[in-house]
């Protein structure tokens, strides 16, 4: 009996905490919608609906001055057989992608695992190569640009000291995508960031293990900490083409796209359509094609990613 | 406590919510007989601090006029109209560059100011320019206010080194070549060279001697090939870079620390919104004046392009009669056509041929320049286009002069790509 009234009081007590239970994830979810609500509605004002509305444009004529008028794929048809100059800026993109990429992740993994040694004033180094980064593009662009000067720049001049004597380096078709692809070089504080992180989450027991079995710090870096990095490396790979594939600013202020459209770059095209030459279908329709590309290379990398991202749950 | 919470949360929801909207109401309400006007304009820092001033005295003139200015640089003016209109926002007084308002008034988007300029005798008042330079298909869209012409600006103590006589307004271009020749001087960094064309001679290409231009933008057609004009146009200025020597090309101009201000070019091509730069840069390190440009005694006079500043009122102005007559005092007014001619040439004709016009200047200012020059290059300009079509031909024209400068090509077959690549932009436009 006393059995009996112990089990209906605690399904009392377990139904009466269910009850509690429920009201509170209501109160939960009511809570999160309301904080979540402006960033919602911002989303689909500012960003979600002027993209659907882009894409409608993408299939049509307009100048942003009269009405739109529907066109069908004429712009793609364009894009593809007509414009002198669609070839010239994806080839110079991803010209640009091909070496800035992956010469961003090698420096920034390699000024990471510096960063992460242990020595007096590391913090100091981390602030510092991480400020450029944090500063206004456009500041550093121009200041870069005086830089890469072939007749007054320092680049130029500390080559003197070893007898180089420099190209032109904005000025020459053949080495400005070479220098705006040193020049990002300056930016990869964040993705350095990222990847220390990585490398301090990297459980020491691991690394010990390791130098008791007598493996060399190469080999230590090259068969666990880069594996163990491997998800990082994925993160900012992606993250990296993403931001590079839209380049724009670096050689609008540096070279405006010359010289001799060397350095005319996809986000150009898209600029010079909508707004110098007022073809702001077209300029949808090219941007939507942009969009296609990243999301394209973004899937591969994603499903390639198995084979080379360690994952613990794969492993389990 | 919970009642609380859940209070806070939704106002700061609201707070949030509200800030969003915050800023997004513009309006030019009136209040009992007031009117607030909205006025866009463009310019760079000294002209902008110039028309702020000019609204201050139209308020103090017309106190229940409330002028509300929005303003940008040049360069993205016209992006920045498309959005007014595309917007629906459109402000009541729009100043307007003559190279860039046919797209707009085409669509009707501008008020028709042909009646209110007779009726008010502007087109004696003014220069032609104020009201030609904005006239299409009979019809005047705005009034100018200043006009823009270019002029050569040379070097005195340098023209006085090489023991050259200074140039005179009939100078002929051989003249030209030989004083250039003999001006330019020096190797690396302490090279001057005797003329910078810069981004101006480039835009001055497609129609060097306003004589069989490159392409005729009212007919639509480009007449590259088998011109003969275009043709020395393009040797004379590559010529200057590499057979003379006296000038470097647009890319490498950019490698040159400084410019006519530093003593890096015994001449330049310069425009009025040059000259208080000049001024405040040179101050007293050289003197120098401006000359007319050279004439060819086969082509003629060297042309530039003509650039007219104006006011337009939008068509959707619900106050057309007040905007109206800010438009026309900015354009009118003696004070004003005196502000104005710090950076371009003022339109009001009694101002400027006045002798206070021609002989003023600015006490700060140590160089007395040649100001009639400017007034005296109307004679030889002509319209400037670049935007819409022609923004894509004057690029495909630069891009193969300039892969012919870096010897990639010949001038031939530079020609022919500049004719076939044009023909395709028309065609496809």
């Amino acid at each position: 009996m006393v059995m009996k009234i112990m089990k209906n009081e605690a399904n009392l007590r377990m139904h009466k905490n269910n009850i509690k239970l429920t009201k509170r994830q209501r109160m939960d979810e009511k809570m999160f919608l309301t904080f979540i609500s402006p960033w919602l509605i911002g989303f689909v004002f500012l960003t979600l609906g002027p993209m659907l509305y882009s894409l409608y444009m993408s299939f049509c004529k307009w100048d942003a001055i009269t009405s739109p008028v529907f066109i069908g794929l004429t712009n793609f048809y364009k894009m593809f057989f007509v414009d002198q100059k669609f070839y010239l800026s994806l080839r110079n993109t991803l010209y640009f992608v091909l070496f800035s990429v992956p010469l961003n992740l090698v420096i920034a993994l390699g000024l990471a695992v510096l960063l992460n040694m242990n020595y007096r004033g590391r913090s100091l180094f981390r602030a510092a190569f991480y400020l450029p980064s944090v500063i206004a593009g456009v500041a550093v662009y121009i200041v870069w640009s005086y830089l890469f000067n072939s007749t007054i720049g320092v680049i130029n001049y500390f080559l003197s000291f070893v007898g180089i004597h420099g190209p032109n380096w904005l000025t020459d078709p053949i080495w400005s995508m070479p220098s705006i692809i040193i020049m990002t070089t300056t930016f990869c504080g964040g993705a350095m960031l990222i990847f220390l992180a990585g490398l301090q989450d990297i459980p020491e027991s691991v690394i010990e293990a390791a130098r008791v079995d007598g493996a060399s710090k190469l080999k230590i870096f090259l068969k666990i900490k880069l594996p163990l990095l491997s998800p990082i490396i994925f993160l900012n790979l992606i993250m990296s083409i993403i931001g590079s594939l839209q380049i724009f600013a670096q050689p609008w202020v540096m070279t405006q796209g010359g010289p001799v459209d060397s350095t005319y770059v996809y986000g150009m095209l898209v600029y010079d359509s909508a707004f110098r030459f007022s073809e702001f279908g077209y300029a949808s329709a090219l941007a939507w094609f942009l969009f296609l590309i990243i999301m394209s290379l973004s899937l591969i990398i994603i499903k390639t990613s198995s084979a080379w991202v360690f994952s613990e749950s794969a492993q389990k | 406590m919970k009642k609380t919470v859940k209070l806070l949360s939704v106002l700061l929801a609201i707070i949030i919510l509200g800030s969003v909207f915050v800023g997004c109401n513009s309006s030019n309400s009136t209040k009992k007989g007031n009117v607030t006007l909205t006025y866009s304009f463009y310019g760079d820092k000294t002209e902008i601090a110039i028309k702020q001033s000019m609204i201050k005295n139209y308020e103090k003139l017309n106190p229940n006029v409330k002028i509300k200015p929005t303003y940008t640089d040049g360069g993205t003016y016209p992006t920045k109209l498309q959005t007014y209109f595309a917007s629906g926002t459109a402000p009541d007084v729009i100043a307007l560059a003559a190279d860039m308002y046919t797209d707009f008034a085409k669509k009707n988007l501008f008020l028709d100011l042909t009646s209110y300029i007779k009726s008010n005798g502007l087109q004696n008042k003014l220069a032609k320019q104020a009201t030609n330079a904005f006239t299409l298909n009979n019809k005047s869209y705005a009034i100018g206010y200043g006009y823009k012409t270019y002029a050569i600006v040379y070097n005195k103590k340098l023209f006085d080194e090489a023991g050259i006589p200074y140039p005179k307004s009939d100078w002929s271009e051989e003249q030209f070549i030989s004083y250039a020749k003999k001006l330019t001087k020096g190797e690396g960094t302490n090279k001057i060279y005797g003329m910078n064309f810069g981004w101006e001679g480039t835009e001055m290409m497609v129609n060097f001697y306003n004589n069989k231009p490159a392409y005729d933008a009212v007919n639509n057609k480009i007449n590259i090939k088998d011109n003969d004009v275009f043709k020395h146009t393009l040797t004379l200025l590559s010529d200057s870079i590499s057979k003379y020597k006296i000038s470097p090309s647009a890319t490498e101009s950019k490698n040159i620390g400084g410019g006519f201000e530093t003593g890096k070019f015994a001449m330049a091509i310069v425009g009025p919104w040059d000259i208080d730069g000049f001024e405040k840069l040179i101050g007293t390190k050289f003197n120098w004046d401006i000359v007319g440009m050279p004439k060819s005694a086969d082509y003629g006079n060297w042309n530039c392009g003509l650039r007219v500043d104006g006011i337009a009122v939008s068509q959707n102005s619900k106050y057309k009669e007040q905007a109206l007559d800010f438009a026309k005092w900015l354009c009118t007014d003696e004070n004003n056509s005196k502000i104005f001619s710090q950076t371009s040439v003022p339109t009001l004709n009694s101002y400027a041929k006045s002798e206070e016009y021609l002989k003023g200047y600015p006490k700060e200012f140590p160089v007395k320049y040649n100001k009639q020059i400017f007034i005296d290059m109307q004679n030889h300009c002509r319209p400037i286009y670049w935007t819409g079509v022609w923004g894509k031909v004057n690029d495909q024209i630069s891009k193969q002069y300039e892969t012919f400068l870096l010897g990639k090509i010949s001038l031939e077959e530079a020609i022919n790509n500049m004719q076939i690549n044009c023909d395709k932009l028309l065609l496809n436009n």
